[in-house]
């Protein structure tokens, strides 16, 4: 991939597709230095899970929405992913960047997202992300707005700073194609 | 920096295409046994000093580096699903007494494994129809005869199925073998209707009557290609059989998730009734239908006065001497709703017509009667070209009709007899354009007509 600079402009050229972001610096391109690093003990755990939902009747007649871990799931099922940050450190963790990606074979469900911050969406494999309502799909010259199932990568950047002994949780929900 | 973001357009190259749609939900989803791996990556500094990125875990994880980290990972069950529709857009036409009467069925294996399905024909009880928002392709009415020893053969497409023609191809054992993911097999079943021409009114021998069937396609373990569909994941429930074979029957998992692949039903409810078929189940069936249309033969015969010896063509009279014409015609009223109109053919045999006694029949050629004199104008008798035989209709496909007046004839005592099938040189099929037509054949909307002309004596 060839990364030119062109005005305020990134293009980004891959073989046949073009993407570009307006004043803009990716977060791939930040992480691939951190990713740089050898592997030490860090302040901040991340713990992600999968979890399925079910419902079930409580002796009162009342209906309780419960999660388990996600062992295997059927065809058609939802899935419950939560990343869970907790800073274990004694200073404050800040411009905290958490990037998770759609899983394969699964498909983003719709307004199902939650979390603290506001979460932006992919649709390229995380080189960029923005707002879903921003983002265009191309198709041979034929444009329409991006769905859920082109999200490919979700990230999460929360403004306020992660106090130590603090736990921030955000997450998705995707559907097993 | 966010902020200032504007559209973007993601251009779609083929590579990028196959990315956006490896996300696309397909019939059969995800390959059971697939195990799904999920990790989230954080970024962040602490006293303004990034930090080594933090891989995720299921339980938690605070090595840095890009190998930290472990995947958060679910294994995809099997689900069961299936379909059975009739490929058939209405009831198969057939006739009263037919054997090997085929109906046509597409399998899909809905589910996400290959599996083998076995099936069965119910021939549906008298009252059962076709009904569109139960499920069945087209609308019909109720059953009022049932057909027996149904048979089948399967194949990958429709193309390759054996004809009903070729009824040896049929047994009542075959199954669908290893039908993969989002595949179709192809059905034929043949039937009998009840043996031999049945009295009319009785069930089975009528215009319009109906029988339905049922297939039943139930799913069944498969060779299972343990290497390939099931890699990684434990066996645990899967019994598999062998290529060739019909698998054994399909347990669904009870209670909790096991360590194995689960088995799920997610069936709809079928179309069947004495073998039940409710949703999940591994079960699913459609309806097909037979509906008798056969010829109906009506017979109209007329009388025009040619002529008389003292009128002549004007006005005549029958007096003795005159010159009557008939017309018999033949008609197979019955209009098949089928371009295929073969099914609603009659095969006309002979008629006869016992001339009255003050009858003579004019033995000279029709042709050459004059209405000017009322008298053959040409003598000499003859008994091979007495009648004219003309013929036409609304077959489906049209077919075009020209005079046959060499049609086999016969004048014993006062009995004219007509043979419309002999072998020779038949009357019938009057075909000179349109599909191979049999011996003696009228199909639904033709008609033949013969005229003869007798002298009042």
């Amino acid at each position: 991939m060839n990364i030119q600079r062109v005005s305020t402009r990134w293009i980004l050229q891959s073989s046949c597709a073009v993407l570009l972001l307006t004043g803009f610096a990716t977060s791939a391109i930040s992480q691939s230095s951190a990713t740089a690093s050898s592997a030490t003990a860090s302040s901040v755990t991340v713990a992600h899970l999968a979890e399925v939902e079910t419902t079930v009747t409580l002796p009162d007649g009342k209906k309780e929405t419960r999660r388990q871990a996600a062992a295997k799931v059927e065809p058609g099922k939802t899935v419950v992913y939560t990343t869970r940050l907790h800073n274990k450190g004694k200073e404050a963790a800040s411009q905290l960047s958490l990037v998770a990606p759609i899983p394969p074979h699964t498909t983003l469900v719709e307004n199902a997202l939650f979390g603290e911050a506001a979460a932006m969406f992919s649709i390229d494999q995380g080189k960029s992300f923005a707002p879903l309502a921003q983002l265009v799909v191309d198709r041979d010259g034929r444009q329409r707005a991006a769905r859920s199932a082109d999200v490919t990568h979700l990230r999460w950047q929360p403004e306020k700073p992660l106090a130590p002994g603090a736990v921030l949780e955000m997450g998705f929900k995707v559907q097993v194609n | 920096m966010l902020n200032t973001f504007t559209k973007s357009i993601v251009g779609a190259s083929l590579a990028t295409l196959g990315l956006l749609s490896a996300t696309h939900v397909i019939a059969a989803g995800t390959a059971a046994g697939t195990t799904v791996n999920n990790k989230a990556t954080l970024n962040f500094s602490v006293g303004g000093v990034a930090q080594p990125v933090v891989n995720s875990s299921p339980t938690g994880n605070s090595a840095t580096g890009v190998a930290g980290g472990a995947n958060t990972a679910f294994i995809v069950d099997r689900k069961v699903d299936l379909q059975v529709v009739t490929t058939d857009s209405a009831a198969n036409i057939t006739v009263p007494g037919a054997a090997n009467v085929a109906s046509t069925f597409r399998v899909t294996n809905l589910g996400n494994a290959t599996q083998d399905f076995s099936l069965q024909v119910e021939s549906m009880a008298i009252g059962a129809s076709m009904v569109i928002a139960s499920g069945d392709l087209y609308a019909n009415a109720a059953s009022t005869f049932q057909v027996s020893n149904c048979r089948w053969a399967t194949a990958a497409s429709a193309g390759a199925l054996p004809l009903a023609s070729a009824p040896a191809s049929f047994n009542s054992s075959a199954f669908v073998d290893e039908l993969a993911p989002d595949g179709v097999a192809f059905v034929r079943v043949i039937c009998d209707l009840p043996s031999g021409p049945p009295p009319t009114g009785s069930p089975g021998g009528n215009n319009g009557d109906i029988a339905t069937i049922a297939l039943v396609a139930t799913a069944a373990e498969s060779a299972c290609a343990a290497t390939t569909l099931f890699a990684g994941s434990p066996l645990v429930n899967i019994s598999c059989a062998t290529v060739g074979a019909l698998g054994g029957t399909l347990t669904q998992t009870a209670g909790a998730n096991t360590v194995g692949v689960d088995t799920v039903f997610g069936d709809a409810l079928g179309r069947s009734a004495l073998v039940t078929d409710a949703a999940r189940d591994a079960r699913h069936s459609a309806r097909d239908a037979y509906k008798i249309v056969s010829a109906q033969p009506k017979v109209t015969k007329t009388q025009t006065v040619f002529c008389d010896p003292l009128n002549f063509g004007t006005n005549p009279k029958a007096i003795p001497g005159a010159i009557v014409r008939y017309s018999i015609r033949v008609e197979n009223a019955i209009v098949s709703p089928q371009t295929a109109a073969d099914v609603a053919n009659g095969l006309l045999t002979t008629f006869s017509d016992l001339l009255d006694a003050n009858l003579l029949l004019v033995t000279d050629a029709y042709t050459s009667v004059s209405a000017t004199t009322c008298a053959p104008a040409t003598g000499g008798a003859t008994t091979t070209a007495l009648i004219n035989v003309t013929g036409g209709g609304t077959a489906l496909p049209a077919r075009t009709f020209t005079a046959n007046p060499t049609g086999v004839t016969a004048l014993v005592g006062s009995t004219l007899s007509v043979t419309y099938n002999a072998v020779a040189t038949p009357i019938l099929p009057l075909v000179t354009t349109g599909a191979t037509a049999a011996v003696g054949e009228l199909r639904g909307g033709e008609f033949v007509q013969i005229d003869f002309y007798v002298k009042v004596k």
